[in-house]
C-alpha cells in the first residue's frame, strides 16, 4: 500500500467524529446534487415531451406578404395598409418538402392544409381549425396513433378525426356525421373515424383532421399546402434548422422553441436556479471539509512534526491530507448517490397527479452519478488544499517543542 | 567516511537566533563539535542553555542562523527541504522525551513508519524488520497493540526501536528517560547503550541526570549557548 494512503486511511478511521461530520456533509451534498438534477431533468423532459406531443418541431409557411407603396415623386405614403392574409399555399410545396427531407437532422416532414372552419351538428356549431393532412406521413411527425381514444387514425374519403373535447361538445362519436364548412361557405359532411386526446384542451377542442384533398377544396387552394410540418432529431436544434430552411427557400419557418418561448424561459430559469442551489451546496460542503480538516491539522500538528522528523517529505504530508479530502469526497459520492437516488425514487412515487398517475419520471442516468462523483472528489481535494498546505509547512522543530 | 576521518557529524561555528528585531535572542553562540563514529556521548546543561535547540539543529529539524553542519562529510546547508528530510530519514534517528509515537497506530506500525516514508510504500519486509527491532527492545509481544495502551517505559522502548529502523548513523535522544522512574530509566538507558555497542551507532543523549551521564563515553556541557566543557568519560 502507498505510504500516503496508509496514513490517510488510518487518520480518517481514527478521527471517527470528524470523519462522520465531513462524510455526512459530502453525502448530503451529493444527494442534493443527484436529487435536484434527476428531478429537474425529468421534469423538463416531461414538460418538453408534453408540449411536443401535439406539435411539430418546425413549421414552414409561405412568406408573409408585405405591402410596398409604389414610389411616386409628388406623394409620400404616411400609412401602409397591411395586406389581409388569406389562406395561401406554399409554392411548389412538393419540391420544398423533398428538399427539407434531405437536410441533416430532419427526421420527417408532412404537408398540411390548415384554415378556419365551423363544425356543426344539428343546432350545435363550433369554431374549429381544419387540418387537411396526409395521415401516413403525418404520424411520422406527430405520433397520434397511441393517443387515439376511439376509432382509428385513418382518413378515407369524407372522414374526419376530432378531439375528445369537440366530440363531447358536439355530442358525437365514431361513425357519427358532422358538417364542416369554411367562412366562405364551402363545406361538406364528414363521418367521424376516430377521436384523439393530445393532452391539450385547446387542441382537443379545435383540431379536426380531414384528408388533405378535402381541405384543399374547402380552403380553395387546389393541390396546395399551407404548412410543411417538420420533425427533427435534436429538439433544441429546431431553431437553427428553422432559420436554415427559411434562408434556403425564402419561406417563413418557425420552430417550436419560438412558439413556446415562455416555456423555454421557464425551463431556463428553473435550470439556473437549480444550478445556483447546487453551486451553493457544493460550496457549503467544501467549506465544511476545509474547516474540519483544518481543525484536524491543528490537532495533529505534533504528529505531523513527528512524521517529518522520521523522514516523511513535505510533499507526502500534503498528499496525505489531500487524499483525506478526496477519500471523503469519494465515499460521500457513493453514499450520496444511494441517498439521492432513494430520495428521487421516493419523490417520484409519492408525488402524483390528482388522477393518481405519476407526475413525471426522474432521470437517474449513469452520467449523473459519474458527474456527481467527479464533483465530490474534486471538491474534497480542493477543499483539503489549504489545510494540506498548512500541514506541509509546519516546522518539525517548532511543533515537537511547542506543539 | 567523513572528511575529518572518523567524524560522523561535525558542527562548525553554529549560531541560532530566535525572534526579530529588539526581541532577537541568540540561543547558540558559536558551537563547534564533532561526534565520532560509534561514540556514546551525553549533552548536559541547565534549562535554557540551548540543548534542545542544538539537538534539533544536529537532527536537521531546524536550520542554524550561522555555521555549517557536516553530516557524514556532506554539507547539509546545500540541501533543500526534501533533501534534508531524506538525509534525516536515512542517517538520523530520534528519541524524544515524550516518546512522540503516533497514537493512532500500533507499536509495529510506528516502527515501520520511517521505512515506509522512505520507500513511499508499505512492504512486507518492513514488517519482519520491525518485528526484529521490537524483539530487541523486548516488546514483540505487544507489536500489534495500540501505542496508547503501552506504559511510559514500553512506549519509550518502541520509540528506540523506531529510531533504529533505518539503520541510522546517529541517534539523537532528547531526555529519553526524563519521564520515567529510576528503574525504567536504567533499563531504557541500557537499551540505548546496547544498540550503540551492537550496531556501531553514534548516540548523543541530552540528559539532566548526572548519574546516567556518568555511564557514557563523553560528557559535553552546554551553558548559555556555548560548550563550556567537553571531556571523555570512563563509564562505570
Amino acid at each position: 500500500m502507498r505510504f500516503e494512503w496508509f496514513i490517510a486511511i488510518r487518520y480518517l478511521r481514527e478521527g471517527k467524529a470528524q470523519t462522520a461530520l465531513v462524510l455526512g456533509g459530502a453525502t448530503v451534498g451529493v444527494a442534493v446534487l443527484i436529487f435536484l438534477t434527476a428531478l429537474i431533468s425529468g421534469l423538463q423532459r416531461t414538460l418538453v415531451a408534453q408540449t411536443l406531443s401535439a406539435q411539430a418541431h418546425v413549421f414552414v409557411k409561405a412568406p408573409e406578404r408585405v405591402a410596398r407603396p409604389l414610389p411616386s415623386p409628388d406623394r409620400v405614403a404616411d400609412h401602409v395598409e397591411k395586406v389581409p392574409d388569406r389562406v395561401r399555399s406554399i409554392e411548389q410545396w412538393q419540391r420544398v418538402m423533398a428538399s427539407i427531407g434531405t437536410i441533416p437532422g430532419v427526421l420527417a416532414a408532412t404537408p398540411t392544409a390548415a384554415g378556419a372552419a365551423f363544425a356543426s351538428r344539428g343546432p350545435a356549431t363550433k369554431s374549429v381549425t381544419l387540418r387537411g393532412i396526409d395521415p401516413e406521413s403525418f404520424i411520422r411527425v406527430i405520433d397520434v396513433v397511441p393517443k387515439m381514444r376511439a376509432g382509428r387514425f385513418a382518413l378515407e374519403g369524407a372522414e374526419a378525426i376530432v378531439g375528445t373535447v369537440l366530440a363531447s361538445d358536439l355530442g358525437v362519436g365514431v361513425g357519427d356525421k358532422v358538417r364542416l364548412s369554411t367562412p366562405e361557405g364551402r363545406g361538406d359532411v364528414f363521418t367521424i373515424s376516430g377521436v384523439f386526446d393530445l393532452g391539450n384542451k385547446e387542441v382537443n377542442a379545435r383540431w379536426v383532421f380531414v384528408p388533405l384533398r378535402s381541405a384543399q377544396t374547402m380552403l380553395d387552394i387546389p393541390g396546395g399546402a399551407t404548412t410543411i410540418e417538420v420533425k427533427v432529431a435534436e429538439i433544441f436544434e429546431a431553431e437553427r434548422l428553422a432559420r436554415d430552411i427559411a434562408r434556403r427557400h425564402g419561406l417563413s419557418a418557425d420552430s417550436w422553441m419560438e412558439l413556446n418561448q415562455q416555456l423555454l424561459v421557464g425551463l431556463r430559469s428553473q435550470s439556473a436556479s437549480s444550478w445556483m442551489i447546487q453551486v451553493l451546496v457544493v460550496l457549503a460542503v467544501a467549506l465544511g471539509i476545509a474547516s474540519v480538516l483544518g481543525v484536524s491539522v491543528i490537532q495533529k500538528s505534533r504528529e505531523i512534526g513527528i512524521l517529518k522528523a522520521t523522514g516523511t517529505s513535505t510533499g507526502a504530508i500534503q498528499r496525505i491530507f489531500l487524499l483525506e479530502g478526496a477519500l471523503v469526497g469519494g465515499a460521500g459520492s457513493v453514499l450520496g448517490a444511494l441517498l439521492g437516488s432513494g430520495m428521487a425514487v421516493a419523490f417520484a412515487r409519492l408525488a402524483r397527479a390528482p388522477t393518481g398517475d405519476p407526475l413525471f419520471p426522474v432521470d437517474l442516468t449513469p452520467g449523473l452519478f459519474l458527474g456527481a462523483a467527479a464533483v465530490a472528489i474534486v471538491t474534497g481535494t480542493l477543499a483539503a488544499w489549504f489545510p494540506a498546505t498548512r500541514a506541509a509547512r509546519l516546522e518539525p522543530a517548532e511543533v515537537i517543542r511547542y506543539g | 567516511m567523513g572528511e575529518a576521518g572518523g567524524d560522523v557529524l561535525r558542527l562548525e561555528g553554529i549560531t541560532r537566533d530566535f525572534g526579530e528585531g529588539e526581541a532577537r535572542t541568540r540561543v547558540l553562540r558559536g558551537v563547534d563539535l564533532a561526534l565520532r563514529r560509534g561514540e556514546f556521548a551525553a549533552l548536559m546543561g541547565p534549562s535554557g542553555s540551548g540543548k534542545s535547540t542544538l539537538l534539533h539543529i544536529m537532527g536537521l529539524l531546524d536550520r542554524p542562523t550561522g555555521g555549517r553542519i557536516l553530516l557524514d562529510g556532506q554539507d547539509t546547508g546545500l540541501l533543500d527541504d526534501d533533501g534534508l528530510t531524506r538525509c534525516r530519514g536515512r542517517t538520523l534517528g530520534f528519541v524524544f522525551q515524550f516518546h512522540h509515537l503516533l497514537p493512532g497506530f500500533t507499536a509495529l506500525e510506528n516502527v515501520m513508519i520511517p521505512m515506509a516514508a522512505d520507500r513511499g510504500r508499505l512492504e512486507t519486509s518492513m514488517r519482519e524488520c520491525g518485528m526484529a527491532l521490537l524483539e530487541r527492545v523486548g516488546l514483540s509481544a505487544r507489536a500489534d497493540n495500540r501505542v496508547t495502551t503501552l506504559s511510559g517505559g514500553q512506549a519509550q522502548r518502541v520509540a528506540i526501536a523506531r529510531s533504529l529502523a533505518m539503520n541510522p548513523k546517529i541517534v539523537l535522544a532528547d531526555e529519553p528517560t526524563g519521564n520515567l522512574d529510576t528503574r525504567t530509566a536504567d533499563d531504557v538507558f541500557s537499551l540505548l547503550r546496547d544498540a550503540n555497542r551492537a550496531q556501531d551507532v553514534t548516540f548523543l543523549v541530552v540528559t539532566h541526570d548526572r548519574r546516567l551521564a556518568e555511564r557514557t563515553d563523553r560528557i559535553i556541557e552546554l551553558v548559555d549557548g556555548r560548550i563550556v566543557s567537553d571531556h571523555p568519560n570512563d563509564p562505570r
